[in-house]
């Protein structure tokens, strides 16, 4: 109660002409410290369609193998007209250079001249990847750089999908000739299932014909018997035949001999005949010689008789030695008769023999026959066996052909085929094969309401410093009179810890109606606000009270401290190992924490220990205030006249 | 109540306040320590009252030993005012200090007791003054009457004679009598010692303190010498009046 008093009375004391504005003005530095930051940075990410983006299309339209055509550096600027991701300038080249540099864009979005001639790879063996080139200037802005990073996402989306339509249309194209090449190739295996079908009725007719095979050839060793003996007795009749033949030949050659007798005498005739005429043909020619050697005599009658008698004879000679030669010609013709009926008895004589050879070849020939068909019956045997053999291979081809027929049916199934529709769906869903779906167990939408609990610490931090500059840390009449170390503690610390909740509800309905916080809890919001910043508070008191002004010089370290350690802005994971190893003595860190929980949703566990983690420390640095000021209670110098004062 | 020191020194960061302080004040009596600002006053009320930490030498108060006795010794000690380190909050109401001062004490001393001291002081103001408002003297006034209200042994007030008129002085040297009237010991501080004619009873005893030559915001005059910080012994006795030309220049300071 005491202390309630004495710290109502602490804020009478705030009177004047300016100094009455003091407890209102403190009242409103959570504001300006936490509400000024979220105003200006409430959805940065959302105003991206303000910042100055030049896009610079190069690309020239290309066409993929199969005849697509591919205009996708096109396709990516109506996409990125569309968006309104940010403020797109479609510039040339140089123009977006010089901005850049200048300042006049954040960044540039360049697509090279062979984007799309890179995408129509796409159904090629060897892909090649398509690049955009985002040109950042940290001169100019290094958030704007960050920012990128959101777009790049997006653009690589788009990009992907404009892409994957090209690749997809490809590679569709291929899976159809691929399933027409599996059509033919099933309606060739169903001709193999036919063909091994026709091959089984085959072997079968085989088997038949085998059987019906080795009856005849049994049939037919029964004739090559009979033949055999057959031959035997034609070969017995062409022994006695051959035996008659010498007898011929002896009667033959006795017509020879008497054939050349004969011919012989007849030369010896026409020799003399011959004599004869050519005697009367000198004797004509001598008359001729004679008349002319005596002219005369020619004329002479008794010569001319003479001459006429001798040409008479002559011509009786001619005539005479004629019939001799016709007869020598017809004695030699006899002869010669004669000599061919002795070789044509000869040569009945030879083949007589000669026929005695080829008898006893046909004989053994029979005899051969008879062993061979018994030979070919066996084999006959053998191939009806194999003929079985074929009909089981014949079997097992039909069932693999089958079974192959089946397979490439299957595989011919599982081949798609696709309509225009479902290729642009698949394309899609291959553009994009993984969709990372997002979702926020507790979301805090905005960037300004995710970093809220953040900047709302640090205005309650501020606070803190910034009360004992103009509160005083303890009725210094209280100290030197017997009130009680702890009573003076509360009361210090109440009219600050008073002013810094209100403080704290001015700024959450600030940022609740000003912003659009929407606190999932606002309540407790409000609850664990309060009793942050009386934790705060109660810290600083702490520090002021026991070390001076240099207590402040402390808090505003603690206070860079907990900007980097108390895991309001990144991970802690991020941070090098001391921040991490303070982290959790931080009362900033608890409140960070539990403002998440009110505003964006979370574990109520989590609210209820950074509660009691808060008021711990409050607690905490109020006991530690006590006994700091027990010591207080006596002075020394330094304290009385401080080096530092603020 | 008696107030003993011994060889009492009080040294700071940048050398002694003072050094081998004797002092006796018999129960009832009165001590003024006097000296320009900055001349280590307030260091040395402070001291006897038990509220400054001694560097050496012993102080005792009603054969209570500082540093062991300091508790008791300061509940036997009231400071009704020693600036900076205990003062009246210039802004607030003379009610509002009687209203903390009712709370302030561990039992609380009554509205009658604090109308009392009022009384006794004949301080007569209007309760909604504010301390800034209040003449020089009435602020002495409610300042010891505010001290007094928790009867006190011993009160230690500083700066009786600030800011005060010299026809103003004995009416601020007669408050410091009328809180002997009631058997309190008193320890003074002030620019000047009181002037005989406002006839104390008991006569003060008397530490004159030289001017210290540290304060920069104050060049020494030519005519003192600079005895710096290493006081000799202070000897009882009543002031020279070669002190005297210290006083409008040093108005309001606290040391």
């Amino acid at each position: 109660m005491t202390a309630i008093r004495l710290a109502v009375l602490e804020l009478r004391g705030f009177r004047g002409p300016l100094r009455r504005f003091v407890p209102l003005v403190l009242c409103l530095v959570p504001l300006l410290y936490g509400a000024m930051y979220l105003w200006a940075n409430w959805d940065p990410y959302g105003k991206t369609g303000h910042i100055p983006v030049a896009v610079v299309n190069e690309d020239r339209p290309a066409e993929t193998r199969q005849g697509q055509r591919v205009d996708a550096g096109a396709q990516v600027v109506t996409e990125l007209k569309a968006s309104g991701e940010f403020d797109w300038a479609f510039v040339d080249d140089a123009a977006a250079r010089t901005g850049l540099e200048h300042g006049r864009y954040a960044f540039t979005v360049r697509i090279p001249a062979d984007f799309s001639a890179r995408l129509a790879t796409g159904p090629d063996a060897q892909p090649e990847q398509a690049r955009i080139h985002i040109q950042l200037n940290d001169a100019n802005n290094y958030i704007a750089g960050v920012m990128t990073e959101v777009v790049q996402t997006k653009l690589q989306e788009q990009v992907n999908s404009a892409a994957h339509e090209a690749y997809v249309r490809g590679v569709y194209g291929r899976l159809a000739d691929i399933g027409g090449k599996l059509n033919t190739a099933a309606q060739a295996a169903q001709g193999l299932v036919n063909a091994t079908t026709v091959a089984q009725q085959g072997s079968s007719a085989a088997a038949g014909a085998g059987a019906t095979l080795q009856s005849g050839s049994t049939q037919l060793a029964d004739g090559a018997q009979k033949l055999s003996q057959a031959t035997a007795q034609v070969h017995a009749a062409a022994a006695a035949l051959t035996e008659a033949a010498p007898q011929l030949s002896t009667a033959t050659d006795a017509v020879v001999s008497a054939a050349t007798v004969v011919s012989q005498g007849v030369d010896a005739v026409h020799t003399a005949t011959s004599t004869v005429k050519q005697g009367t043909a000198k004797a004509v020619a001598d008359l001729d010689r004679l008349a002319e050697a005596h002219p005369g005599l020619g004329d002479d009658p008794v010569f001319q008789r003479a001459k006429q008698d001798m040409t008479a004879a002559d011509t009786v000679a001619g005539q005479i030695d004629g019939h001799a030669a016709t007869a020598s010609g017809n004695a030699h013709a006899a002869r010669q008769q004669a000599v061919a009926l002795q070789k044509t008895a000869a040569a009945a004589q030879q083949s007589a023999q000669n026929a005695q050879t080829p008898l006893a070849l046909v004989d053994s020939g029979a005899q051969s026959i008879a062993v061979g068909t018994t030979t070919v019956s066996a084999g006959l045997s053998a191939l009806q066996q194999g003929s079985g053999a074929l009909k089981t291979a014949a079997d097992q081809a039909h069932t693999g052909a089958t079974t192959l027929a089946t397979l490439i049916d299957d595989g011919r199934k599982q081949v798609p085929v696709l309509d225009s529709g479902q290729v642009d769906h698949a394309s899609k869903v291959l553009g994009t094969p993984v969709d990372i779906d997002r979702s926020n167990l507790h979301p805090a939408g905005v960037y300004g309401r995710g970093l809220a609990p953040f900047f709302f610490g640090i205005a309650l931090w501020v606070f803190g410093l910034f009360a004992y500059l103009f509160l005083r840390p303890v009725n210094t009449r209280a100290l030197a009179a017997r009130t009680r170390a702890s009573t003076l503690a509360v009361a210090g610390w109440l009219p600050a810890a008073a002013l810094g909740v209100l403080g704290a509800l001015i700024l959450y309905g600030v940022v609740s109606a000003g912003l659009g916080l929407h606190a999932q809890a606002p309540w407790k919001t409000v609850l664990l606000l309060s009793v942050g910043a009386a934790a705060f508070v109660a810290v600083d008191h702490c520090l002021r009270t026991a070390f001076g002004t240099a207590g402040d010089v402390l808090s505003l370290v603690l206070l860079i401290l907990q900007l980097t350690a108390s895991g309001g802005l990144y991970p802690m994971q991020t941070t090098p190992a001391p921040f991490q190893t303070v982290h959790p003595f931080l009362p900033m860190t608890y409140l960070v924490d539990g403002l998440r929980v009110t505003i964006s949703g979370g574990p109520a566990s989590h609210l209820t220990r950074d509660l009691a983690v808060l008021a711990g420390f409050g607690v905490l640095f109020l006991a530690l205030t006590s006994l700091a000021l027990c010591r207080r209670r006596v002075w020394t110098v330094s304290r009385l006249h401080p080096d530092l004062d603020l | 109540m008696d107030v003993v020191a011994r060889g009492a020194s009080v040294r700071g960061p940048r050398g002694a306040v003072f050094e081998n302080l004797d002092v006796d004040v018999d129960p009832g009596g009165l001590l003024v320590v006097h000296g320009p600002g900055g001349s280590g006053r307030t260091t040395v009320l402070l001291a006897l009252a038990g509220r400054m930490r001694l560097d050496g030498g012993a102080v005792r108060v009603g054969g209570h030993a500082l540093p062991r006795g300091g508790r008791r010794v300061r509940e036997l000690v009231a400071v009704a005012r020693a600036e900076p380190a205990v003062g009246l909050d210039p802004d607030l109401r003379v009610r509002e200090l009687a209203a903390e001062r009712r709370w302030l004490g561990r039992r609380r001393e009554g509205g009658a007791r604090l109308d009392e001291a009022f009384s006794v002081l004949g301080v007569d103001v209007d309760r909604r003054t504010l301390v800034r408002d209040l003449p020089p003297v009435e602020a002495l006034g409610v300042a010891l009457a505010l001290a007094l209200a928790t009867r006190p042994a011993v009160i230690v007030a500083d700066d009786v004679d600030r800011g005060c008129p010299e026809e103003e002085r004995t009416r601020a040297w007669q408050l410091v009598g009328l809180v002997l009237g009631v058997g309190c010991t008193v320890v003074a501080g002030a620019l000047d010692p009181p002037d005989p004619g406002v006839g104390l009873d008991p006569a003060p005893g008397l530490v004159a303190l030289p001017r210290r030559s540290r304060l920069p915001e104050r060049p020494a005059p030519a005519d003192e010498p600079d005895v710096s910080a290493r006081s000799p012994r202070r000897v009882l006795g009543r002031r020279g009046p070669e002190d005297g030309d210290a006083r409008a220049s040093r108005e309001g300071e606290g040391t």
